[in-house]
């Protein structure tokens, strides 16, 4: 669960990283800020789940990940801190189900990627990178049972990301595609302290 | 001394009135009714269906959790799926014709056979009809009226219809000490059928713990 936990906040901090990925010319990446359609696919469904949201991210660590829909949830990282909110009735209620310690390790897989060291990760392998897709395997066998891959795909050199492809196996895998991104626009730090 | 022992009695006597099921209520007038029967059947979605709800687990020591839960009906086959919020498939199982269980996926804490045979129980138990063809049929003391199934293992399912045509369900063990109860609200009608836009589900007993479903889609397949 834990590594599960990592991959899939993985696929989000990638979308700061992805100006150094797209054309090898480094883009300091500061924040990051968009909103998100996830569709969910899965060979039982007659038609995907959709999501809506919009996620923040600040270097070095602090991220504000919130869906508005069909469940608002936020999930906020800060300060060393892991903290995940579901609205129930009207008011934000905190779930305690996530180890903090997972996240933490959520936290390092960010610092690598806004260094820029997209086939330095420890937890997975670029397997290839043509114009702007670049496609992510996991290297340890037993994540690769739960993530076959992730595609990540760039918007061009605007220093932002296109989609994120998490395909977990067969018929079965979220794709979130970004709109309305912003690099590199001050964030108040409250933005991460609550939901 | 003292404190330990009365504290200890204290825990017992709670741990005793925890265990206390209720027993079945008495039917004051049973028959056959077909029409009640049908009645009762009715409340039942019919053909396939795909529902999709938010979930909130809770259990009796107020731990729990969200998730989103993909439920599909398609004939004699059911399909559950359980993803975190964000999307994550964390359980994927599906029930044939012959009651066989195939777990396709299963991430802790859910990678438990009993607990896939008791989640799969529980989802029959909301949304298929009971096999046994000729419920009792009857009323209550306080003049509900209820259909009462039994199946191979002596367990008992009683389903109140209300005036409203909201629906109840009540199971009880082969002991007749219930241990599921099932409360539909907020009906609104999708294709031909009534769907409950809430379901609250109460597993009693010790490890008990409650779901409360809120209806996120329903397709008919």
């Amino acid at each position: 669960m834990r590594r599960l936990l990592i991959a899939f906040v993985f696929f989000l901090t990638a979308c700061t990283a992805q100006a150094k990925g797209a054309d090898q010319s480094p883009v300091q990446v500061d924040s990051v800020q968009a909103n998100f359609t996830q569709e969910k696919q899965l060979p039982i469904l007659v038609r995907p789940i959709v999501s809506k949201g919009r996620f923040v991210f600040q270097a070095p660590g602090s991220l504000r990940w919130e869906y508005f829909s069909p469940i608002h949830s936020v999930l906020l990282m800060h300060d060393g801190h892991t903290r995940k909110f579901i609205e129930r009735d009207g008011k934000f209620v905190e779930e305690s189900g996530m180890g903090v310690d997972s996240m933490q390790i959520v936290l390092q897989e960010i610092t690598g990627w806004l260094d820029g060291k997209i086939d330095d990760t420890p937890t997975f392998k670029v397997q290839s990178t043509h114009d702007d897709l670049i496609v992510l395997t996991p290297k340890d066998d037993s994540l690769a049972k739960i993530i076959s891959r992730i595609e990540l795909k760039l918007l061009g050199l605007s220093g932002l990301m296109e989609s994120v492809t998490l395909f977990e196996g067969a018929g079965s895998f979220t794709r979130m595609v970004f709109s309305e991104g912003i690099l590199n626009e001050k964030i108040l730090a409250d933005q991460f302290r609550t939901p | 001394m003292k404190n330990i022992l009365l504290s200890l009695m204290l825990l017992l006597l709670t741990s005793c009135s925890t265990l206390q099921f209720s027993k079945p209520p008495e039917l004051v007038s049973k028959a056959f009714d077909s029409r009640q029967a049908e009645i009762c059947a009715q409340s039942y979605v019919q053909g396939g269906w795909q529902f999709v709800h938010s979930i909130t687990f809770k259990m009796t020591s107020g731990h729990g959790a969200t998730v989103i839960g993909v439920t599909v009906l398609d004939g004699d086959i059911l399909k559950t799926g359980l993803m975190g919020v964000e999307g994550f498939v964390l359980f994927e199982a599906e029930l044939d014709a012959q009651k066989k269980l195939d777990v396709k996926r299963a991430l802790p804490p859910f990678d438990n056979l009993e607990f896939a045979k008791g989640l799969m129980r529980d989802v029959q138990t909301i949304f298929s009809l009971p096999t046994d063809t000729n419920p009792v049929t009857g009323m209550l003391a306080d003049g509900e009226v209820v259909c009462r199934y039994y199946d191979d293992r002596d367990q008992i399912t009683d389903v109140l219809i209300e005036p409203d045509e909201t629906r109840r369900i009540h199971v009880y063990d082969e002991d007749k000490n219930k241990i599921r109860t099932i409360e539909m609200d907020g009906y609104s009608q999708i294709e031909t059928e009534m769907i409950p836009e809430q379901i609250y589900f109460t597993a009693h007993g010790l490890r008990g713990y409650t779901l409360k479903m809120t209806l996120i889609s329903a397709d008919k397949i």
